[in-house]
């Protein structure tokens, strides 16, 4: 994704913690963590950390931003990850490449 | 008699030609015939659409049942249906996601966009909303 908005600054990317807790029992406490930091750079870094495998910290507050994340996929009928909702309501399951990426969010598959 | 007899061989024609196309039809399966043998598993049921498929003799039907829309393949008998992926193996495609991708497209603005981690401009003209697990 960081590729992506490097390549085309009209592309931006929401993401959303969807911790899938039957099969990666601890992914809810790291989204949590994540959720946690302070700032969206603080957020993006401890999400870049859990990707690379690296402890997270505790999560540092309460929110229900999880539970509301985990709704809202239920109602857009969304089980896996990660899936990707694009401006014209398009959807996509799995990772993408870049280049990839940037012809399905401008519209251009 | 010249007139009579091809008449006649133009009657047997047409008339053997309709049969055959009749057979094929009461192999195919209607709207009506997947509504019916689906009601049973899916009261609430909808029909959308009912396409054939690569594989010969199932249908693909698509269907509206509590506020959803989802896909169920079925043959013409009506008796056994099924949910599942079909793939398709030369392009290694899920041929079932990729129709319910299609029929159930999201109104992106209706999708909050708070309590996301923002990678890009907020301001951007493209957006794209990402559900990942960190693991």
């Amino acid at each position: 994704m960081k590729q992506v908005v490097e390549k085309r600054s009209d592309i931006v990317f929401f993401i959303k913690m969807f911790p899938l807790a039957k099969i990666h029992p601890e992914s809810y406490k790291k989204s949590k963590a994540i959720m946690c930091a302070k700032t969206n750079e603080e957020s993006l870094s401890l999400l870049e950390a859990a990707f690379e495998k690296k402890p997270l910290p505790e999560p540092s507050c309460t929110t229900d931003v999880i539970e509301k994340n985990t709704a809202l996929a239920g109602s857009l009928g969304i089980s896996g990850t990660p899936t990707i909702i694009f401006g014209d309501g398009s959807r996509m399951t799995g990772a993408l490449k870049a280049d990839s990426l940037i012809d399905m969010a401008t519209g251009k598959k | 008699m010249r007139r009579l007899r091809t008449s006649l061989a133009l009657f047997v024609l047409v008339s053997s030609l309709m049969l055959s196309s009749t057979a094929f039809a009461a192999t195919q399966l209607s709207k009506e015939a997947a509504h019916n043998a689906l009601k049973p598993i899916i009261p609430d049921i909808e029909v959308l659409t009912v396409e054939s498929t690569p594989l010969q003799g199932i249908y693909e039907i698509t269907l509206r049942s509590a506020g959803k829309n989802a896909i169920v393949y079925m043959d013409a008998s009506g008796k056994t249906a099924f949910f599942g992926a079909m793939i398709d193996i030369a392009t290694k495609t899920n041929i079932t996601q990729e129709k319910f991708n299609k029929i159930n497209k999201i109104d992106f603005s209706s999708i909050p966009l708070e309590g996301s981690i923002v990678v890009g401009d907020p301001k951007a003209k493209y957006k794209a909303v990402v559900f990942d697990d960190p693991d």
